[in-house]
């Protein structure tokens, strides 16, 4: 998973995989642990220790003191992967929402409609670059909240999947649906 | 006799003096403006009473609103900290116009000694060195005191303090011009445009003597304080004893303050400053008439509560000390903590305070006003907190004081920590070579630690939103949502205290 991060100005990219972290290309031994639930956190970066607080102000943007200093960072996944963390930030409710502004240039759905996981439902156009909506799991189209050409919000309700058509009752759900 | 106590003042130093009544057993007043009705001072104090709108001038500054509050409350003495009203001659006299004692000295002493022009002819005559300046002949016009003079100068307002109505004149040339700009500052911020030249000491280091006197003539001193780390001549680390003293010259000085403040038949805790030049010569700079920001590195040093003992003395007691009682011990060192962005040229910043870790541990003391869930507005001075560090010798309560800033974690907000660290691990500090131009002319914040640390930080907020996504992505549930739990508990106690 690729990151582009920006720290007061300054743009670095952040690789995580697989456990190994990587800034601008350098790797780095990171041990992370949250300290009980306050957003402050013990961090050991190639065995230096620093206690950081980091906290979300809005989506992909934190506020992180590292050893008495302050700064905004924002945070966004990068490039081919996009569409992965996309898929990722949809909500559990059924509803998926735009995880970034954008413009909608294609919607590839109606309500009614059945669709698979992972099948796309439509195309968020944002910073120049088109980004897939998928659906996060299979069901049916309950409710399409855009339309082509239209501006959206960081948040903002798109498409509506209801889960595993043709079952009416919660009985009827199988253990571990999705 | 004194059983009520109004704390005219908010922040930290409201917390100091509401902290001093309590352990004298005296009920404490807070008032409080719009925007500190849930402040550490009002939820410390036993009685809290509201005085107006967030700006000062309609709040912490009206005379009419503290005194009624005083009469209503029935507070038989009123504190005034240090800013807003505290050397305020026209604040002490309507209290004692009130019945009311003032915790300071009376209203007079505060008028000379607020009055620069006064003050120096009345420190000339009480045998104190003072600064050559063009009040001493008052039949000279100023262009002929410059010439006598020489420059480089200050102009200097009469009713003047905090740098206004001040001008530093290098030539001839300048000096008509610079004279009209300062009478203009002068009048619009004192209503009184008389300004008057005074010699411009070069290098000087800031040194003052912390006095204390009572009603029966007793003037003691508690040692010096060195205060020349400061920035557009705030004050932004102080410590005692000054490196700079040998220890006939911190005799001397001392005497010196004493004898101003028994000239002045001086009352209270106060202040006697001074300039020293290179060379050893010191000069009278001014008396500040009241308790100051930094009081606190010489009660670590001395052992005497000040804020306690100008409540004693307010209330008619004895000095309880003689001079000799008075040996202090050690060293200490206070660091002003503000609310400003150093590496965006010291600009305020605002706002709320979402997460706070204070030092502790050995030798250090924390005076501060601040809490999770306090705002900061730009409505009162950026100082939020103060970290005093004591330490047997000076080496050791600087590392302790590098040792407590590291520790202090203050979230939401930036503050001038970075700033004080990077100063206290100079070499010009460590080895105590400053004067007051020194944090201005040559000393420069280093940004190189910073660009590795920002790294770190792009690290971090990237691993956070990495794991986040992936829990997302597990469906694992978010035990506190997406706002900051400690924005979110501010939230809930807010709503609950409404």
């Amino acid at each position: 998973m690729k990151y582009i991060v920006t720290v007061e100005g300054a743009t670095h990219e952040v690789t995580i995989e697989q456990g190994r972290v990587a800034v601008d290309g350098v790797e780095y031994q990171l041990d992370f642990r949250q300290v009980g639930l306050l957003p402050l956190y013990s961090v050991l970066v190639d065995g230096r220790s620093c206690a950081a607080t980091v906290e979300l102000t809005g989506r992909g943007q934190y506020r992180v003191l590292l050893e008495g200093e302050l700064y905004f960072v924002s945070v966004r996944a990068a490039g081919a992967r996009l569409a992965k963390a996309l898929a990722s930030l949809q909500s559990s409710d059924g509803t998926v929402r735009a995880p970034m502004p954008g413009m909608v240039t294609s919607v590839s759905v109606v309500a009614g409609q059945e669709v698979g996981a992972g099948e796309r439902l439509l195309t968020l156009e944002s910073m120049k670059m088109e980004n897939p909506i998928t659906a996060p799991i299979a069901g049916v189209v309950r409710k399409v909240y855009v339309q082509q050409g239209q501006i959206v919000e960081p948040g903002q309700p798109l498409v509506t999947i209801e889960l595993r058509a043709g079952y009416n009752t919660d009985s009827d759900i199988p253990q571990g649906a999705n | 006799m004194i059983r009520k106590v109004l704390v005219a003042n908010r922040g930290e130093i409201a917390v100091r003096i509401i902290r001093a009544c309590k352990e004298l057993g005296l009920v404490s007043v807070a008032v409080f403006s719009e925007v500190d009705r849930t402040a550490l001072h009002v939820r410390l104090a036993d009685e809290a009473y509201f005085i107006g709108p967030a700006p000062a001038t309609q709040s912490y500054l009206s005379i009419p609103k503290i005194i009624d509050v005083a009469i209503r409350a029935g507070a038989d003495a009123v504190h005034p900290g240090y800013g807003f009203l505290a050397e305020n001659p026209r604040f002490a006299q309507a209290c004692a116009e009130a019945g009311i004692t003032f915790v300071g000295p009376d209203y007079e002493t505060i008028r000379l000694l607020g009055d620069k022009v006064r003050a120096r002819r009345f420190m000339r005559r009480a045998g104190l060195p003072i600064v050559p300046g063009s009040d001493e002949d008052p039949g000279q016009d100023l262009a002929q005191a410059a010439e006598r003079l020489g420059y480089p100068l200050f102009i200097k307002a009469a009713a003047g303090g905090g740098g206004k109505g001040m001008r530093f004149v290098r030539s001839r040339q300048e000096l008509d011009s610079a004279l009209e700009l300062a009478k203009r500052e002068a009048a619009a911020a004192f209503g009184d445009d008389t300004v008057y030249l005074e010699r411009v000491v070069e290098r000087a280091r800031h040194i003052e003597f912390q006095i204390l006197g009572d009603h029966y003539g007793n003037v003691i001193h508690l040692g010096d304080r060195e205060c020349s780390i400061q920035r557009r001549h705030q004050k932004l680390v102080e410590e005692t004893p000054s490196r700079a003293l040998s220890s006939e010259l911190r005799a001397a000085m001392a005497e010196a303050a004493v004898q101003a403040g028994k000239a002045a038949g001086y009352v209270s805790a106060g202040t006697v400053e001074f300039l020293l030049d290179e060379n050893g010569n010191f000069y009278f700079l001014e008396v500040n008439p009241r308790l100051q920001v930094e009081h606190a590195v010489s009660e670590m040093v001395t052992g005497v509560d000040i804020v306690k003992e100008q409540l004693r003395i307010a209330a008619g007691r004895r000095l309880r000390y003689q001079q000799e009682d008075i040996q202090p011990r050690g060293c200490a060192i206070e660091c002003r903590i503000l609310a400003e962005d150093p590496y965006a040229d010291f600009a305020p910043s605002t706002g709320v305070i979402s997460g706070i870790h204070e030092p502790s541990g050995p030798g250090i003391r924390v005076e501060s006003g601040i809490f999770a869930g306090f705002e900061v507005t730009p409505y009162y001075d950026s100082l939020i907190a103060k970290v005093i560090a004591w330490g047997e010798t000076r080496g050791e309560a600087i590392m302790r004081m590098v040792r407590a800033l590291s520790e202090y974690h203050i979230a939401g907000i930036k503050t001038n920590i970075p700033f004080c660290l990077q100063l206290l691990n100079s070499p010009s500090f460590i080895g105590g070579q400053f004067d007051t131009k020194y944090l201005e002319e040559r000393f420069s914040l280093s940004t190189e630690e910073r660009e590795a640390k920002k790294r770190i930080a792009a690290l971090i907020a990237a691993y956070v939103e990495h794991r986040q996504r992936s829990e997302d992505q597990r469906g694992v549930a978010k035990p506190v949502g997406t706002r900051s739990v400690w924005l979110q508990t501010a939230r809930l106690e807010a709503l609950q205290e409404r």
